[in-house]
């Protein structure tokens, strides 16, 4: 029978070097990183508020007084039945000197005859159907070809915007001229599921309140193909998306090498439909995991190595992406053998700390989403779900991705994810993409 | 005597072919009441397809069946053999009218078996449709349409053609689906045209337009995809100047084999005028007589079809049973305004002549004729509405006990049973100078002759 007393008792008597000694996984690593320096982060970032205001504004003028136009692109496979609801998104924005290409990647539903309808309707610019399906990044790259915007705006066809969206994603670019891409801030819409709501927290904290950190560092690493923004100039310098999976990383890494800031913005609030079962949040999560090891490990380690174009900020953004996603997976098992070999007749004492560690945790980061969210009252409906994500972050989410780091490791199956079209991935794997 | 005939051919001459007479016609201005009667079949001859077909025209439209459903012929020669023995009864072996002769007999005993033509004041179209229904019979063949470049609707009816201009064609195919409707004809469908919703006609150009400026300068290029770097764009983009093949612009690596590291998985247009880009052309069609610019959903489909004389109509020209309410063509309705349709006038007559017949009474029988009226580019409808007007007009100088019918747009009559010979002849210039002055002015028909017969009614009028 466990015992409250007890429990805190044994804790109370082993002292802070015991402590330290068994919970150093979550001290070194986790607490610091998630913990200290994100709250340290965001506090500064709170405290440069009225500045970044008042740069905002003048930004904001700026885009308001050039008007330019913006390309927005949604690429994708059977994704018809989201258009019309993403066009009539797009209308209510407040920015809307935009042209919308809706490109079909070999749909075999009625995608064709919806995406043709609203094209003749006027409500899309331009429809491109391939019959021949070629992937995503095709699909993104032949829409690129027709923008004839200043900024290209990918999105998800199954998304849907806040009203000032598009026109926040745009800010940034006249905030900084050196602004290569913008990263909007992606949110589970309908939580009515377990590992919806699970999802939903998990996206607050990484990429809500996680992203304006790793952004504020120069490190941001990912604009989410959901809704990202990129100046068309630069688009076209890196030659547009690569095969994925992970495209959308891969090109903010492409950019980056190429000299480019990107930034994150929290107020461009986008929403996305996350999986609703766990067999199909795995697969997906199975392929973002790959996706990690084939690009940075890969593709672009040079960024790792010294050479002309060194970069340290990019380089800081990878060690600490590769350190926290790779590294870090695989040395928890370390940990946990650790504990479980050290102190295996302390684990009923051990295992219910950790979990009061991790739900403390969860609640201070979920503190700091509703610092800045602008859904405050949505999303505190979400707090009883927060004791579970230990449970999901440590076993559902390391076990799938520890699984597909390995095999991509070992396999490259990335290369065979029917994700891409087989003659895609093949020539990609021939030339080493 | 044949074979001399046959050399010394000329204008109005005749061939005997077994105790029937051949009529050799050249010249539309042939075509006249006297020389049809007189023969018993027509060899023509013309000088060219377009004298062919105006020396039929003014053939089919005479009154008698005698004479419009007149067995023609013609010689084999180059320039008959385009389509045209389909509106004939056959070549004609001048050497040897045996086989002639015999179709023409098989003819004649089949127009012995026409009934009396009381429908023939029923309208134009129910005038049309019985004298098809007639030919059908006597020629005992189906209906069937030719592939015609000069006709609006792309085919041509042998026989029915004839009856209306070739811009007025699509009149042709509603008196058709009167028939079928009414049980007359049968149809097949022998093809589908698609036809103008302004003007009818059959004769489209369809295009590939710009979705945006509707320009025909757009230009297709295919799509690209390079597997290796998911490079898309249109294949201009991979040619290079001086080079054969393809090299994608962004990894810089040349195509080497369709399907295996690259394939074109769509195509688009651009257009020259707008520059807008698009995937999938607007396909629209230009009418080629009226020049309107259409889409292609507006075209109208109308139905081609060859046809065959059911047993009820059969029946029709046999019996001549095609009255009243028999086919629906336009016609007058008895009403209480004192306009009346033929029937109910000839029956009025009939009454009128019974009372007559003492000598006290009198009446007037009186007919309108109006010569010279083009009726070329006017619609039945609009026919029915002039000829209606008309009626009400004459029925505006007559008293309220008199009465008018009419025989179609051209011919009214005309009872005043309360009039005398003397009084209504004072009526003839009035009527004639004022119908005159109206239809000059308000129709423009310039050539109109408005002509004004009256009579005393007996049983001989």
């Amino acid at each position: 029978m466990f015992n409250l007393d007890e429990f805190f008792g044994y804790w109370y008597s082993v002292g802070f070097w015991k402590i330290t000694r068994v919970f150093w996984y979550f001290l070194t690593f986790e607490f610091v990183r998630y913990v200290g320096l994100e709250f340290f982060v965001l506090i500064v970032y709170r405290l440069n508020g009225k500045k970044r205001a008042r740069r905002w504004e003048a930004a904001r003028q700026a885009l308001w007084n050039e008007n330019p136009l913006i390309s927005i692109i949604a690429p994708g496979k059977n994704e018809g039945k989201h258009i019309y609801k993403l066009v009539k998104s797009l209308n209510e924005q407040t920015y809307r000197n935009v042209e919308i290409i809706i490109v079909d990647d070999g749909s075999d539903d009625k995608t064709p005859i919806i995406g043709r309808s609203l094209e003749k309707a006027g409500l899309i610019d331009l429809f491109i159907r391939n019959d021949a399906r070629g992937g995503k990044a095709s699909g993104a790259n032949v829409a690129m070809r027709y923008c004839k915007g200043k900024i290209v705006l990918h999105m998800d066809a199954d998304c849907s915007f806040d009203h000032d969206a598009v026109e926040n994603i745009l800010v940034p670019f006249y905030m900084d001229e050196k602004i290569g891409g913008v990263g909007g801030n992606v949110k589970i819409r309908e939580a009515d599921t377990l590992c919806s709501k699970l999802q939903s927290i998990e996206y607050l904290k990484t990429i809500s309140t996680g992203r304006i950190v790793t952004s504020y560092l120069g490190i941001y690493r990912i604009i989410s193909g959901a809704f990202g923004a990129f100046r068309m100039d630069a688009l076209r310098q890196v030659g547009g998306w690569d095969i994925g999976p992970g495209l959308d990383g891969d090109i903010t890494v492409k950019l980056r090498k190429s000299g480019y800031r990107i930034h994150f913005e929290p107020s461009a609030v986008c929403l996305t439909t996350g999986p609703k079962k766990f067999s199909v949040l795995w697969k997906q999560r199975s392929r973002w995991s790959r996706s990690i090891v084939r690009f940075r490990l890969r593709k672009h380690r040079d960024v790792m190595l010294p050479h002309q174009n060194f970069n340290w900020s990019n380089y800081i953004g990878f060690v600490e992406n590769i350190f926290y996603n790779i590294v870090l997976d695989f040395k928890w098992f370390v940990y946990f053998f650790d504990v479980a070999i050290h102190y295996s007749r302390f684990l009923e004492i051990i295992l219910p700390f950790n979990l009061i560690l991790y739900t403390i945790t969860g609640y201070l980061q979920m503190w700091a989403i509703y610092m800045f969210s602008e859904r405050k009252k949505q999303e505190m409906k979400l707090l009883p779900y927060v004791p579970f994500m230990i449970f999901y972050v440590a076993l559902f989410l390391r076990s799938c991705q520890t699984l597909a780091y390995l095999r991509e490791l070992l396999f490259k199956t990335s290369y065979k994810d029917p994700w891409n079209p087989q003659k895609s991935s093949y020539q990609a794997a021939k030339y080493g993409y | 005597m044949l074979q001399h005939a046959a050399k010394t051919l000329s204008l109005d001459k005749i061939l005997y072919e077994e105790g029937l007479s051949f009529g050799i016609v050249r010249h539309y201005r042939q075509i006249q009441p006297g020389f049809i009667r007189s023969v018993d079949a027509l060899i023509v001859q013309p000088a060219s397809g377009r004298e062919f077909e105006s020396i039929l025209r003014e053939l089919r439209a005479m009154p008698s069946p005698e004479e419009y459903l007149k067995p023609v012929f013609i010689v084999d020669s180059p320039a008959m053999r385009q389509g045209k023995h389909f509106d004939t009864d056959g070549f004609a072996d001048l050497e040897d009218l045996s086989g002639a002769a015999e179709k023409v007999r098989k003819i004649q005993s089949r127009i012995d078996k026409l009934g009396s033509n009381p429908s023939l004041h029923e309208g134009f179209d129910t005038e049309v449709l019985l004298k098809i229904l007639q030919y059908i019979f006597t020629r005992q063949t189906d209906l069937q349409p030719q592939p015609n470049r000069f006709s609006n609707i792309h085919y041509h009816y042998p026989f029915a053609s004839y009856f209306l201009a070739e811009s007025e064609e699509q009149r042709l195919l509603s008196i058709f689906r009167m028939a079928e409707k009414k049980g007359f004809l049968k149809g097949e469908l022998v093809d589908k045209i698609h036809c103008c919703p302004e003007c009818g006609s059959a004769h489209q150009n369809l295009r590939a337009t710009c979705t945006k400026c509707k320009s025909v300068d757009i230009v297709e290029e295919d799509l690209v995809h390079h597997f290796p770097c998911a490079n898309i764009a249109p294949v201009s983009d991979f040619e290079r100047d001086g080079h054969d093949g393809l090299h994608c612009p962004k990894c810089d690596k040349s195509l080497r084999h369709i399907g295996n590291d690259y394939d074109k998985p769509s195509s688009i247009h651009n257009c020259n005028h707008c520059h807008h880009t698009f995937q999938q052309a607007e396909y629209r069609s230009l009418c080629i007589d009226c020049g309107g610019d259409i889409e292609l959903h507006r075209l109208e489909e109308a139905y081609i079809r060859q046809y065959q004389l059911t047993a009820k109509g059969n029946s029709v020209v046999q019996t001549g049973a095609i009255t009243g309410g028999e086919i629906a063509g336009p016609k007058l309705t008895s009403r209480n305004d004192g306009i009346y349709n033929l029937d109910v006038f000839k029956i009025l007559v009939k009454q009128e002549l019974m009372r007559t017949d003492r000598p006290e009474r009198t009446g007037t029988l009186g007919q309108v004729k109006l010569e010279g009226l083009s009726l070329a580019d006017m619609p039945e409808a609009r026919q029915e509405a002039i000829t209606q007007e008309i009626c009400q007009i004459i029925k505006s100088y007559l008293k309220n006990t008199d009465v008018v019918s009419t025989k179609g747009i051209k011919s009214y009559y005309l009872l005043m049973s309360q009039s005398t010979l003397e009084e209504a002849d004072q009526l003839k210039d009035v009527l004639a100078y004022n119908l005159h002055q109206i239809l000059v002015s308000n129709l423009k028909q310039k050539t109109v002759q408005v002509r004004v017969f009256m009579e005393r009614l007996a049983r001989q009028a």
